[in-house]
């Protein structure tokens, strides 16, 4: 009786060890999956990247250079005017459309290829100066992997 | 039955393993589909078309201004702001919008426009607009008013001394942008000879246009083979760097 007694209260510590290890399991679960809803939570980047394009496209637009870079059809110095004032590690993709939704650029105006699940884009109307024309833009950005 | 409950705890190792299987994977496919779905926040959108909205508006009234006071027709700004309207409203799709504006009537504008190209050294371009423009969504609806001024105008004086048969002019130019010193693209002074004609000073041979980058600039020129002009009119036509025109004319104060 007194034997029994003892092997009952041992498988009372047992399970007790059983039922801890069992919740570490879970929780070690929920640590473990921890980096991925730090980057969940990281919607700030989406907002970050909407901020820095449209003040991107404002400062290019102010003195209606934009406008007049778009009627000129030179997208070469458009590309090297976002790859400077974009930061690094910020990677781009602009289209140009005219009043009919035609897309103007002929050739890609980007940083190279945007390819990150945190892509924002960026729709602007513009007014070009010079010959009252109107343009809608998309800006792609992007954090670089 | 004693076999299930020596193993119990194997049994609930097994449950905790699967409920930590499932735990990650739930995760694992919540971050994966919030991709897709995930945005920037609805008011910096919100935001931004706003000032997207004002930014175009300005640039608008200034090709306007610009068009104007080169020579075109007054009507011009009333049809390009009812096409940006058009434009602007058919470019929101978080909602509706609505831009509506209003050409300024009080006095000295008219229809939007105060052209003054006067005779005393003074001569301004301007036009200003009301613009009121509404946006709502599911979420409530935002009014913003905002009002659009451009005004380049020109203050401008001369002196004139007379040197043994020769007029020594000295033109002095301020052009301003919304009353704030400002740097022109193009500028080109006339006197009036003897007889009553314009001519550009720049084809006098000593014609010197010196631009001191704050906004001032001094033309200094001689006129030659002319008999003495008392109080002699000078003009001065200038495109400021928003390619907007504007003209003034003034007397020489003889020294």
């Amino acid at each position: 009786m007194e034997v029994m007694k003892i092997l009952m209260n041992k498988k009372g510590q047992v399970r007790t060890l059983e039922a801890l290890l069992a919740v570490a399991v879970v929780f070690a679960a929920l640590l473990l999956t921890r980096p991925i809803y730090t980057s969940y939570d990281n919607l700030g980047d989406y907002d970050v990247l909407y901020t820095m394009g449209l003040n991107v496209l404002v400062q290019l637009d102010r003195d209606g250079d934009l406008g007049r870079l778009i009627s000129e059809r030179n997208w070469t110095e458009i590309a090297d005017r976002l790859s400077i004032m974009l930061p690094l590690g910020v990677s781009f993709n602009l289209t140009v459309y005219d009043e009919e939704s035609n897309i103007l650029n002929d050739r890609p105006v980007s940083s190279g290829l945007i390819d990150s699940k945190c892509v924002v884009s960026i729709q602007y109307i513009l007014v070009d100066r010079s010959n009252l024309r109107f343009y809608v833009i998309r800006l792609q950005l992007a954090w670089m992997k | 039955m004693d076999m299930l409950r020596n193993n119990s705890g194997q049994v609930l190792l097994i449950t905790a393993l699967a409920i930590a299987l499932i735990i990650s994977s739930l995760i694992l496919y919540v971050y994966e589909t919030s991709q897709s779905i995930a945005f920037a926040d609805q008011s910096l959108e919100l935001n931004g078309f706003i000032r997207n909205v004002k930014i175009g508006s300005r640039n608008l009234v200034i090709g306007s201004l610009a068009n104007i006071s080169s020579g075109g027709e007054n009507e011009t700004l009333r049809i390009n702001l009812q096409e940006w309207r058009s434009f602007v409203e058919s470019h929101y799709y978080a909602g509706e919008c609505s831009l509506s504006y209003e050409l300024c009537e009080d006095s000295p504008y008219s229809s939007g426009l105060w052209m003054y190209w006067g005779t005393e050294g003074l001569g301004v371009s301007s036009a200003e607009v009301d613009f009121s423009l509404s946006l709502s969504d599911n979420s409530g609806g935002v009014d913003v008013a905002y009002s659009i001024n451009i005004t380049t105008h020109i203050e401008i004086s001369a002196v004139s001394k007379w040197i043994s048969g020769s007029h020594l002019v000295n033109v002095t130019i301020n052009p301003f942008n919304e009353g704030s010193p400002a740097l022109c693209r193009n500028i080109t002074v006339y006197y009036k000879t003897f007889s009553g004609i314009w001519r550009d000073a720049s084809t006098s041979d000593d014609y010197l246009l010196k631009d001191y980058g704050n906004g001032t600039y001094i033309a200094r020129f001689t006129i030659s083979d002319q008999p003495i002009v008392h109080n002699r009119e000078i003009m001065v036509e200038c495109f400021d760097r928003r390619d907007i025109f504007v003209k003034a004319v003034t007397r020489c104060v003889d020294l």
